[in-house]
């Protein structure tokens, strides 16, 4: 199992100065950088501004049989970057990123103004572990 | 002293010929996953909508590096969002549809280019 804080805290010093901001109903604010593990991390969902960082810890990636009816499940973590103001994009921070931590995949999808998306970068990082699921 | 020797050209001529040919069923299994109704379990209601134009541009493989690799690409300008998703303006994730990993998986290409070349040796 990977230590989760720890990579947040990881994270959140390599982009220093790069993150954008949680803004909630009655005004506080927070940097916009969550780890998305299945629960809902706030009561309200916030305003975002900015650069949005969601880390997602041990993402299934693959899978495969094993004997006995026994499943290998394979993990890796995954860092998004949401850029939501339209007229910045992710790159100081994925650089900021893959110089620093070992990764495996950086696939960038850029801002569509025909969709009106914002351009998220999606990088996976090499901690891979695995736990084996009996059927 | 005996002396025993063999030529591996033929086998691994054979082998590239078998990973080719289970290439192309694999081109094909990426294509009928565009237009596949319910593909995509995590999409229930909504299946890749494509008018002719995703189909028609996927290419089929190109080999590289001695015929050893095999890049399976679509030129398609939006195939980036239907692929890999996408977060809108107002805040609504789009899960991707990734048709050719899909197809990928489905056709197996180790099992098939052994089965494949199986049958030629």
């Amino acid at each position: 199992m990977i230590d989760v804080d720890a990579l947040k805290l990881e994270v959140e010093t390599l982009l220093t100065g790069l993150v954008g901001t949680y803004t909630f109903s009655g005004g506080q604010q927070c940097d916009a950088i969550r780890v998305d593990d299945g629960a809902d991390p706030y009561p309200e969902e916030p305003l975002v501004e900015g650069l949005e960082v969601v880390i997602r810890p041990e993402t299934e990636i693959a899978g495969q049989m094993m004997l006995a009816g026994d499943r290998r499940l394979d993990f890796t973590s995954q860092v998004v970057l949401k850029q939501w103001q339209i007229t910045e994009n992710t790159q100081a921070a994925r650089e900021a990123l893959i110089k620093e931590m070992a990764f495996t995949e950086c696939i960038v999808v850029p801002r569509s103004t025909v969709l009106d998306t914002v351009e998220v970068c999606t990088i996976t990082l090499d901690v891979e572990s695995f736990h084996v699921m009996h059927l | 002293m005996t002396k025993a020797t063999i030529d591996v050209s033929k086998i691994t001529k054979a082998a590239k010929s078998a990973f080719k040919d289970a290439c192309f069923i694999a081109h094909r299994n990426i294509i009928q996953v565009i237009s596949e109704p319910g593909a995509f379990p995590s999409h229930p209601s909504s299946d890749i909508v494509d008018k002719g134009l995703l189909r028609a541009s996927q290419q089929p493989p190109v080999f590289s590096q001695g015929d050893t690799v095999a890049i399976f690409a679509n030129g398609v300008s939006y195939g980036i969002y239907v692929a890999l998703g996408y977060t809108t303006r107002s805040g609504i994730e789009v899960e991707g549809r990734n048709w050719m990993m899909l197809g990928l998986r489905r056709t197996d290409l180790t099992a098939t280019t052994q089965k494949l070349l199986d049958a030629q040796l």
